[in-house]
């Protein structure tokens, strides 16, 4: 009997790793929905200015020790982008109301460390992505900086790595 | 007499040369021995009382053994050229014992007589001239004796081997502000102080293979200050003709050391290039039994390409290395702009990290470099290796990460490295991020004296107890639940294990990873008992967590990674 259910729940287990290893998304695909999150998060800006954003991160590869989960292959993507607002702007109280203009699948989290300045962690469930949004300043104005982390996408080979 | 001679006084009294001859040669045989009692009582005190400042002065005075050996060698060779000299003078004197009797015993009576006529008067003063003149020659003959002798005796003294630790006892540094305070520093600035004076640098390390060691144990608080009152051309002249001292030296300018690794790096490279042609060279081995050579020379051949890439982008600039030191295993790699930084992360990965994790194409840089990137300017990182790591191969049993003695070697130079740059940059705002076992490596440090701002310990081991954390630096744990460090951490016993978990350090902020762990009782009870009775239990949890994990796993490490950058951003800001 008890034979019988550890032999059921290697299968099962078997089953959902394999399930899993099954659905991943390509590099480019995580790319574009981390692109897409930060579009978004600027459209929501009523007057957004000027963006800067910092050139392309080496993709960063989800299986480093270095982190707290690494698995094996597939890289995330990171993108990060400073939109200049109006200096009469809330940034504060936008940060506080953010998860509900994202809309359904945002959840804001606590980051756990204090923070310089107004900050917001939001993680959305699917598809996986962190986003962290906070106050900053740009062109010796006022702006808000955005940081986007996709979830792990398997790098096609066809795309070139963009510069370090 | 119309004329006298001198005879020259010896030098000097050999019976008192001998007799301090012989007071050296019982100093020098008692010295040595006294200074080895010394150390050797000195070396049982850690068992009695081992405390973090007894460190210090034991290397110091460990450092007087070979000073010892060379001063007892060098006070046997003055008392040997002491006694020589007093020997010849000996000789000589007795030479001019005889001279003085015939002086004494007066000019040779006339041998002609007035009676015969003629010249015999003047043949007899003729005589008595060359009598005289010999008298003279042999006198200063007599001199010249005793000024060889002199001199022969000056030169044994002077041949007896450069005794560094001589000079440096009595040493302080003519432009020092304020007095050394330990032997080591003393004779370390002392090795430097030379060093800088003499053109030819690298002829002076060549000739003193154990003046690189002694100058690394100097306090780095001293190395900084003596580089930064050097003219630039020396400071050059340093990094181009030493530079493998210069570029792994705590306290030097961090650029000056990078260019000095950079210099360094050209000409590993050429190394590194025949290296591969000569493996290109070699003829295929044609029989079936030469597969494994094959396949070696393949794996040797993508390796050298391997590190002949890395260390191109070290010669060009794209790569800086802030210590790179095959003969104690280190190699720390700097990503980021010093001249606009203001905090500094370092990175201390643990268990598996070796040379070849920083050239591998999944680079172990990758964590210190989206820092720099995301922190546009204001991060510095290092991504540090102060010595050989822990490694989970084959040699586990020997060189695993249960054994903790690998942690107190590189926290030792851990520390070193973290004073170095608190010399060179006290503005920067610091940050260790730890992971597994560097968790420990940073714990030692601290004991040595290596105290950053904020220490990150990510799925850390913790620290060798007894462990106490310092007044001055914040601590944040993080741990990955089912992190396999979880199993070990806080269980130690001598020389295996950390017997202080990351969790318990007194006033450590815990960092939430949202996953929860696996159920270590289950897993231990199972490893223990060798049951299956806990299986189902651990299976029902790893395939939820797996399942969790699927998707969580970008969040839990995009939070440890924006936790770091929040935590820089705000040291950087307050700094």
């Amino acid at each position: 009997m008890k034979r019988r259910a550890v032999f059921l729940a290697v299968s099962l287990s078997v089953v959902l790793l394999m399930a899993g290893c099954a659905q991943r998304p390509t590099y480019s695909e995580v790319r574009q929905e981390t692109l897409d999150a930060l579009q978004q998060v600027v459209d929501l800006l009523p007057e957004p200015g000027r963006i800067e954003r910092t050139p392309e991160f080496e993709p960063y590869g989800c299986d480093d020790k270095l982190l707290l989960h690494s698995r094996g292959g597939g890289a995330f993507y990171t993108g990060q982008w400073k939109v200049a607002v109006p200096d009469s702007f809330d940034v504060e109280a936008f940060l506080q109301q953010l998860p509900d203009l994202l809309g359904a699948g945002w959840t804001r989290e606590e980051l756990g460390v204090p923070t310089q300045r107004a900050f917001v962690y939001l993680v959305r469930d699917s598809p996986r992505m962190t986003l962290s949004a906070e106050q900053s300043t740009l062109d010796e104005g006022k702006a808000v900086e955005l940081l986007a982390i996709s979830r792990c996408g398997v790098e096609d080979t066809s795309s070139e790595s963009p510069p370090r | 007499m119309s004329a006298a001679i001198t005879i020259p006084d010896p030098p000097a009294e050999p019976q008192r040369l001998r007799e301090n001859a012989a007071r050296l040669r019982t100093t020098a045989e008692r010295y040595e021995f006294l200074v080895t009692r010394a150390l050797f009582a000195w070396s049982l005190l850690p068992e009695g009382y081992r405390a973090p400042e007894a460190d210090i002065l034991h290397a110091a005075l460990a450092t007087t053994h070979p000073a010892a050996e060379e001063i007892a060698d060098g006070l046997a060779a003055a008392g040997r050229a002491l006694e020589q000299f007093a020997d010849e003078i000996d000789d000589l004197a007795r030479r001019g014992a005889l001279l003085a009797d015939r002086w004494d015993a007066g000019p040779p009576t006339d041998l002609w007589d007035e009676s015969v006529g003629g010249p015999a008067a003047e043949l007899n003063e003729r005589r008595r001239d060359e009598w005289l003149s010999g008298l003279s020659r042999e006198a200063a003959g007599l001199d010249e004796a005793y000024d060889d002798a002199s001199r022969r005796c000056a030169h044994a003294l002077r041949a007896i081997p450069d005794v560094a630790w001589t000079s440096l006892a009595a040493w302080s540094g003519p432009e020092s502000s304020e007095p050394v305070r330990s032997f080591s520093d003393a004779a370390g600035l002392a090795l430097l102080e030379r060093l800088s004076a003499e053109p030819d640098h690298a002829r002076l390390l060549a000739e003193h293979p154990e003046w690189a060691g002694i100058i690394r144990g100097t306090d780095p608080a001293r190395i900084a200050e003596w580089w930064s009152r050097l003219d630039r051309g020396t400071a050059d002249a340093l990094v181009t003709h030493a530079p493998g001292l210069v570029g792994n030296l705590d306290g030097v300018a961090i650029a000056d050391r990078v260019e000095a690794n950079r210099g360094r790096a050209s000409e590993y490279l050429r190394e590194l290039r025949s290296q591969r042609q000569a493996l290109e060279a070699l003829r295929a081995p044609r029989s079936r039994a030469n597969a494994l050579d094959v396949r070696d020379r393949r794996a040797e051949r993508a390796r050298l390409d391997r590190e002949i890439a890395y260390f191109d982008a070290v010669a060009n600039g794209t790569t800086q290395l802030y210590a790179w030191d095959g003969e104690h295993g280190s190699l720390i790699e700097m990503a980021g702009d010093p001249s606009t930084a203001t905090a500094a992360l370092f990175v201390v990965p643990g268990t598996n990290t070796d040379a070849e994790a920083f050239m591998s194409e999944q680079r172990l840089t990758r964590f210190a470099d989206w820092q720099v990137k995301s922190g546009g300017g204001s991060v510095l990182a290092f991504t540090v290796m102060t010595g050989p790591m822990p490694q989970l191969d084959i040699g586990i049993l020997r060189t695993g990460p249960q054994w903790n003695s690998m942690a107190e070697d590189c926290g030792r130079a851990y520390g070193r490295f973290i004073q170095g740059m608190d010399a060179v940059r006290p503005d920067l705002w610091t940050m260790s991020y730890e992971h597994s076992y560097g968790g420990a490596v940073g714990s030692e440090a601290e004991k040595h004296g290596g105290v950053v701002d904020t220490r990150f310990l990510a799925a850390s081991v913790g620290a060798i107890g007894p462990y106490e954390p310092h007044p001055d630096t914040t601590y944040f744990a993080a741990q990955a639940p089912d992190d396999i460090n979880r199993y070990y951490a806080g269980v130690g016993f001598g020389p295996v294990g950390f017997s202080v978990a990351p969790e318990s350090f007194p006033g450590v902020h815990v960092v939430d990873t949202g996953i929860p762990g696996f159920d270590p009782f289950a897993v231990t009870a199972t490893a223990v008992t060798g049951q299956p009775f806990y299986l189902p239990r651990i299976i029902d949890q790893s395939v939820d967590h797996h399942s969790a994990l699927m998707s969580d796993d970008e969040s839990i490490n995009g939070k440890v990674l924006n936790q770091v950058k929040q935590t820089l951003a705000l040291g950087g800001g307050n700094a």
